[in-house]
């Protein structure tokens, strides 16, 4: 277990340091919420409907950002062989990455949602139900999207077939995740909301669980 | 105590790489491994480090699994890490208390807080060396250790293989140089 956290230590400090990618997710992740609202349009009404929408997709669209290297440079560059010959396993390794994932790209987007939703016009009643259904979904996205960044780990267009891989398995979360709070805008209905809130729950759990067996089985057929 | 390796075979993507493997190394022995391009030296060692599953025959080493360490061709650096940062991290993983006199010993002291992206290969491969030392692992598996070394750094690898057989280690080594004079094993590939 100290292997383990000491990698979750080390992937999540290098992510979150100066010199890691999330800065760079962040700035994408506010760019493309600066871009939507131009494009879509001013009215105010318009965009406070669609807002839950808007952040949800952004966000999926970051994961596709800092998911590509996730396993392709330890894998390439002989760091995945020494984590395997200092007795770690696969499926610890996994975790160990789609949790640093979360906490450092993901769970940053959680807590700035407040400042993020003035791009989108999230209106201020749903601002808390919306850092509440990301913080429940987004490990899903994250420990999905470290299971396909395996998939694809030895393919020349890797980068190209992540996205195909998972964007089929974001739906559900992406329906659920942004279906949830427009049931709250739009009707008002907080008994359905905490529903799909369940089942949203229920998403990212079986992702925690079952992605990075998935992933180390992968990974373990790429070194066969 | 040694290692014996019985008939081995393994393959690659459906491809047979190598079969009918066979030899016993004793601690405290220096094994070479020699042969063409393409015979499997890589592969053997690979496969001996538990990276790659038997196709056939059986390795008696499961007891001492967690006491290899596989020096392989790849640097294992991040761009973004420094010597320092990355021998810290690697002495906690292996469980070793961190001692910054391998950095002095390995020519690096002066680079310790330089971005390893900034170092030349040679600089990484003394890095790789300096991780092997810093693991403490009974059985080294080297694959090609003086790729990209000067003389100098080849004559302190020699020194500390020396040591390490001298404490009962075990060195198996695929390389196309004679670097060490007195192997106590060669087996060529090509057979």
């Amino acid at each position: 277990m100290k292997k383990f956290f000491l990698l979750l230590k080390k992937e999540t400090r290098n992510t979150f340091s100066f010199r890691g990618n999330y800065i760079l997710c962040l700035i994408f992740y506010m760019a493309i919420l600066f871009l939507l609202p131009l494009g879509i349009g001013p009215e105010k009404e318009l965009l406070s409907n669609i807002s839950p929408g808007l952040i949800w997709v952004s966000m999926i669209l970051v994961c596709f950002l800092s998911l590509e290297n996730i396993f392709y440079e330890d894998f390439n560059d002989g760091t995945l062989d020494l984590y395997l010959t200092g007795d770690l396993s696969l499926y610890q390794i996994s975790f160990a990455k789609s949790f640093s994932h979360w906490l450092s790209n993901c769970l940053p987007i959680v807590i700035l949602t407040p400042i993020f939703g003035i791009f989108v016009s999230l209106p201020n009643e749903i601002i808390f139900p919306t850092m509440i259904t990301l913080f429940i979904g987004s490990p899903a996205l994250s420990f999905i999207g470290c299971m396909g960044a395996s998939m694809s780990l030895s393919s020349r267009w890797h980068g190209l077939i992540l996205p195909i891989i998972i964007l089929p398995l974001f739906l559900p979360v992406l329906i659920f995740g942004a279906g949830s709070l427009s049931t709250l805008i739009f009707n008002g209905f907080e008994e359905v909301y905490i529903r799909q809130l369940f089942v949203l729950a229920g998403l990212s759990g079986l992702a925690i669980v079952f992605c990075p067996i998935i992933s180390a089985y992968v990974i373990k057929v790429n070194f066969e | 105590m040694s290692i014996e390796i019985h008939n081995l075979g393994c393959s690659l993507s459906g491809k047979k790489i190598f079969s009918n493997i066979s030899f016993k190394l004793n601690f405290g022995e220096f094994g070479i491994i020699i042969g063409p391009n393409g015979s499997g030296k890589t592969t053997l060692l690979r496969t001996i480090a538990g990276l790659i599953p038997i196709l056939e025959g059986n390795i008696n080493l499961s007891s001492l699994r967690g006491e290899i360490y596989l020096l392989g061709h790849k640097f294992s650096t991040k761009y973004d890490l420094t010597p320092l940062e990355d021998l810290k991290f690697w002495c906690s993983y292996f469980n070793n208390n961190f001692d910054e006199k391998i950095l002095e010993v390995m020519g690096l002291k002066k680079f310790s807080n330089l971005e390893c992206k900034y170092l030349s290969e040679g600089q990484k491969q003394r890095l790789s060396i300096a991780r092997l030392l810093a693991a403490d692992k009974k059985i080294w598996l080297l694959d090609e250790p003086t790729s990209s070394l000067d003389i100098n750094a080849i004559e302190i690898l020699k020194n500390y293989i020396n040591k390490h057989l001298s404490k009962g280690g075990m060195i198996l080594c695929a390389s196309h140089t004679n670097f060490y004079e007195k192997p106590d094993l060669i087996y060529n590939m090509e057979k």
